[in-house]
C-alpha cells in the first residue's frame, strides 16, 4: 500500500464488493436486474477501454462480436436445441472468429482508418443479422433463451455475472500492467517509435483486438442468457456507439472508469426514463458536461483530482 | 482561479443532474396513489408478502403501457399514448370498485429495452395487464417473455405480426389484440378491389422486413388468387430507413403496369410520396397504399397535393361518417389539435375492451383466460367501427377503401370509399386453408394456391 490513495482504493473495492455481494438482500428483484444488465454492459465497455484507452484505438465495432457471441448461444438453444455447454462453446468460437476475422482486417491500420473499418465490421455483423432469416431470425430476433437450471433465478443469475465479471475485472488489470499493455500503452503515444524499438505493431494489434474480442465474446454470452432474447439491434452501431460513450463518461483508459459510466447510462435508461420521459436529453447533457469539464472522464477527473489535492499537502510526489 | 470556478461550475451542474437522476428510483410516480404489495423474495426461496390489500377496499388494477416514446417512431409511439391517455381523462378511472392506475414506459423501439422495462412493469410496478407495443418484432419479444406469466393478461393494440394470432397462436396464450390487426388483413381487402377496378398486372414497392413482408403478400396474394399477375422482377424491396426513394420511384416509372402498391414506414413514406408527386406518377399510375402508408400520421404532414386523391386499405378511416368515429375524431382534435391516427385509435380501443372485460367480470382480474374469453363475447362500438373478435384472438373489422381528401379546413384524412364488411384476418378463405400457406416473407407472397374462396365478404 502506498500512502493514502492504496488505503482510499482498498476502501471502495471492499465496500462495493461487500455491496454487490450482498445486493440481493438489500434490494428487490428489479433492482438487482438493472444492476445485473450494468455490470454485463460494463464489462464490454472495459473490452473497448482496453483497445480506446490503451492502445488508442477507437473501436465501433465491438457490439457485432459480443451479438456474433449472441447468435451462436441463441441459435445452439432456440434452433438447435444443444445443452448448454454447447451453447456456451458456440457462443464462444463465434465471437472468437468474429473477433479473429476483424482483428485480421485491422492490424495494419490505425486512428480514423481504425474507426471506420470497425464501423464496418459492426454493421456487417448488423447486416447478416437482419438477412440470415434462417439463422437469425431477422427482426424478429431468437427468443427464448433458457439458462441453465441452478441459473434460473434472477439472485443465481446476480451472483454467477457477479462473479464473472470480477474474474474478467482481474484478469483485465493483470493485462494492462503486464509487459504486454505497458506495449499496448506505447502504441498509443508513438507506435513509430514502438516500431523503431523492434515491436511488430500489427501483431500487437491482432493480439490486443482478440484479447478485447474475447471479452466482448463473455459479456455478449452473459447479456443472452440474461434478456433471454437476440436481435439485429444488439449488434447495430448505436450498440456499439453506447459503449464508447460510456467508455468516455467514466474515463478512458480507468477500467473501472467504463464500469462506472456503465451504471449511469444504465440508471438513465432504465430507472430514470420511467419518470422523465426526455431521459435522452439528460443523457446527453451528462455527456456535454463531462466532455467539457471532465475530459478524463468522470474517474480520470476524480484521481486527478486527488492527486493533486494529495501534492500540494506534500502527501504524493506529482506523476509526471 | 479561473479553472476553479470552471471546475466547481462542472461539480455543481453534475452533482444537480446526479441527484436529478437517484431521486427518482421508487419516488411518487403521479399515477401510483396506493403502494403496492410488497414482495421481498429473498435469496434462498422464501418469499413473504408484507402488505395484503387493505379489506373492504379492492386492489386497484395497474396497467403497464410500452410504447416507443423515444427514437425513429417516437411520434407514432406518443399518438398511441395519446390515445390511452385520452380515453381515461373520458372516462371513469373506477370500475367495479377497482381503481384503474397505469404506467407509460418508453422502449424505444429496441426489444431489449422493451423487456427490461416489462420485468419492472411486471416486477416492481406490479402490473397485471401490459398493452404494447408499436413494433411487430418488439411486440413478437415481449409476447414470448410473458407468455410464461398466466398473470399477465398481454394486449396488442398495434404489433401487426400476423402469426401471433395465427400458426404460433398457441405459443401464446395470455395474448388477445383487443383494437388490433394482423398486418395482411386490411391488404388482403385492396388485392380484391384491385381486381375489381380492373387493374390486371401491378407492381409492389414495399419496404424489405416482416411487416412490409406480410401487408405486400397481404395484397399479392387475394390479388393473384383473384386472377391478377405481379412478376417477382417488378417487386422492389428497400431497406428500412432508405432515405432516398428517388432511385426506386424511377425503377417503377419504367415498368409496364397498371398500378403500384406500396407500403413504407417512418421517414420513407414522406420521400416516397414526394417523388411519386414531384416524377409526375401520381396522375399517371394508380397508386394503391398499405394502410400505414397513408395513415393520418404521415399524410398530415405533407402537402395536400402530394397525398390527395390516393387509395389505400385500412380498418382505421377517420373520415367515416359515423357517430362513433365523427366522435372520437372530434374529441382527439379538440384534445391534441390533429386528426387521429390510427394509433391514437388503437390503444383507445384497447383501453375500451378492458374496461368492458372489468365490467363484465365485476372487477376480478384474477383469471386472465376469463378475461380473455369475455373480450372475445363482445362486440363493441369503437372508432374502428364495430369490433368483434374472433377465436385466435383477432378482431373483425368492415375494412375500407379510403381516399385521402382534403377537408374544409384545409387538413387531409381518408374517406371511405367502399367498405368490405366482417373481414376476418383470412378473408376470403377460410381458417383451415390459409393456415396451411407458411408466413408471408420476401419469398413467399402468396403464390400457392388455398381453395375456394368462403362465403361472404
Amino acid at each position: 500500500m502506498k500512502g493514502p490513495t492504496g488505503w482510499v482504493k482498498l476502501g471502495l473495492l471492499v465496500a462495493s464488493l461487500a455491496v454487490g455481494v450482498a445486493l440481493p438482500y438489500l434490494v428487490d428483484q428489479f433492482l438487482v436486474g438493472i444492476v445485473t444488465l450494468a455490470l454485463i454492459t460494463g464489462l464490454f465497455a472495459m473490452s473497448i477501454d482496453l483497445l480506446a484507452g490503451y492502445g488508442g484505438l477507437v473501436t465501433l465495432g465491438q457490439a457485432g462480436i459480443s451479438a456474433a457471441a449472441s447468435y451462436g448461444v441463441a441459435y445452439m438453444s432456440v434452433k438447435a436445441g444443444a445443452g448448454h455447454l454447447a451453447q456456451v462453446g458456440v457462443g464462444l468460437l463465434a465471437g472468437l472468429i468474429v473477433s479473429a476475422v476483424f482483428a485480421v482486417m485491422i492490424m495494419r491500420s490505425s486512428g480514423v482508418y481504425f474507426m471506420m473499418i470497425t464501423l464496418a465490421q459492426g454493421m456487417i455483423i448488423w447486416g447478416l443479422s437482419i438477412r440470415l432469416t434462417r439463422i437469425t431470425g431477422a427482426e424478429n430476433g431468437l427468443p427464448g433463451v433458457d439458462r441453465p437450471e441452478f441459473l434460473s433465478l434472477y439472485w443465481q443469475y446476480y451472483w454467477f455475472v457477479l462473479a464473472v465479471v470480477l474474474i474478467c475485472s482481474a484478469m483485465l488489470y493483470v493485462i494492462v500492467r503486464s509487459p504486454f499493455g505497458l506495449a499496448l500503452e506505447g502504441l498509443r503515444e508513438s507506435e513509430s517509435r514502438l516500431l523503431v524499438l523492434g515491436y511488430n505493431t500489427s501483431l500487437q494489434k491482432f493480439y490486443a483486438f482478440m484479447v478485447s474480442g474475447f471479452f466482448a465474446t463473455v459479456a455478449g454470452i452473459l447479456l443472452v442468457y440474461l434478456n433471454q432474447f437476440i436481435s439485429p439491434s444488439s449488434a447495430h452501431l448505436t450498440a456499439s456507439a453506447l459503449g464508447v460513450l460510456q467508455t468516455i463518461l467514466g474515463g478512458v483508459g480507468t477500467l473501472v472508469g467504463p464500469m462506472i459510466g456503465s451504471f449511469i447510462v444504465v440508471y438513465l435508461r432504465n430507472v430514470v426514463s420511467q419518470d422523465f420521459e426526455r431521459w435522452p436529453t439528460l443523457m446527453g447533457l451528462l455527456f456535454i458536461v463531462v466532455v467539457l469539464f471532465a475530459r478524463r472522464g468522470l474517474v480520470g477527473e476524480l484521481s486527478e483530482r486527488w492527486r493533486a489535492w494529495l501534492t500540494r499537502r506534500g502527501l504524493a510526489v506529482p506523476l509526471r | 482561479m479561473r479553472t476553479r470556478w470552471r471546475s466547481l461550475a462542472a461539480s455543481t451542474a453534475l452533482l444537480a443532474l446526479i441527484a436529478a437522476a437517484c431521486g427518482t428510483p421508487g419516488g411518487g410516480t403521479t399515477t401510483t396513489t396506493a403502494a403496492p404489495t410488497q414482495t421481498t423474495a429473498a435469496p434462498g426461496g422464501e418469499t413473504t408478502t408484507t402488505q395484503a390489500p387493505t379489506t373492504g377496499e379492492l386492489e386497484p388494477l395497474r396497467i403497464g403501457v410500452l410504447q416507443p416514446l423515444t427514437g425513429a417512431i417516437a411520434a407514432s409511439g406518443n399518438d398511441a399514448k395519446d390515445g390511452w391517455e385520452l380515453y381515461w381523462q373520458n372516462h371513469p378511472t373506477e370500475i367495479a370498485g377497482r381503481k384503474i392506475e397505469w404506467r407509460v414506459e418508453d422502449t424505444g423501439g429496441d426489444p431489449d429495452t422493451a423487456l427490461q422495462k416489462v420485468d419492472e412493469l411486471v416486477q416492481n410496478f406490479g402490473a397485471e395487464i401490459i398493452v404494447g407495443e408499436l413494433l411487430a418484432n418488439v411486440t413478437l419479444a415481449l409476447a414470448d417473455r410473458l407468455a410464461d406469466n398466466p398473470d399477465v393478461l398481454f394486449v396488442v393494440p398495434i404489433g401487426s405480426a400476423d402469426d401471433m394470432t395465427q400458426r404460433r397462436r398457441d405459443e401464446f396464450p395470455n395474448m388477445i389484440r383487443a383494437g388490433g390487426w394482423t398486418s395482411s388483413q386490411t391488404s388482403h381487402v385492396l388485392g380484391d378491389w384491385a381486381y375489381e377496378q380492373g387493374y390486371r398486372k401491378v407492381a409492389t414497392m414495399c419496404t424489405d422486413y416482416a411487416f412490409g413482408h406480410e401487408m405486400c403478400g397481404g395484397f399479392v396474394h387475394v390479388f393473384t388468387y383473384r386472377g391478377g399477375e405481379v412478376d417477382p422482377s417488378q417487386q422492389l424491396w428497400n431497406p428500412l430507413g432508405t432515405q432516398d426513394m428517388s432511385t426506386y420511384v424511377t425503377q417503377l416509372a419504367d415498368m409496364d403496369v397498371d398500378a403500384v402498391f406500396a407500403l413504407q414506414v417512418g421517414g420513407s413514406v414522406g420521400d416516397f410520396l414526394t417523388n411519386w408527386h414531384d416524377f409526375g406518377l401520381k396522375d399517371r399510375i394508380p397508386l394503391l397504399g398499405g394502410e400505414v402508408l397513408l395513415d393520418n400520421s404521415n399524410i398530415r404532414n405533407l402537402p395536400p397535393e402530394v397525398v390527395e386523391g390516393l387509395i389505400s386499405s385500412g380498418h382505421w378511416t377517420e373520415g367515416r361518417d359515423e357517430p362513433t368515429v365523427t366522435e372520437f375524431v372530434e374529441l382527439v382534435d379538440a384534445a391534441t389539435g390533429k386528426i387521429p391516427s390510427y394509433y391514437v385509435a388503437a390503444t383507445w380501443t384497447a383501453a375500451q375492451y378492458i374496461q368492458a372485460a372489468l365490467e363484465a367480470l365485476d372487477g376480478d382480474t384474477s383469471d386472465k383466460q376469463k378475461m380473455i374469453e369475455a373480450m372475445q363475447g363482445f362486440e363493441l362500438e369503437t372508432p374502428f367501427g364495430i369490433s368483434r373478435m374472433d377465436s385466435y384472438g383477432n378482431p373483425i373489422y368492415d375494412i375500407a377503401i379510403r381516399r385521402v381528401e382534403v377537408r374544409d379546413d384545409g387538413r387531409v384524412w381518408n374517406v371511405p370509399v367502399e367498405i368490405y364488411e366482417n373481414v376476418d384476418q383470412f378473408w376470403p378463405f377460410t381458417p383451415e386453408e390459409y393456415l396451411q400457406q407458411p408466413v408471408y416473407s420476401r419469398e413467399f407472397q402468396g403464390n400457392l394456391s388455398v381453395g375456394e374462396p368462403a362465403a361472404g365478404g
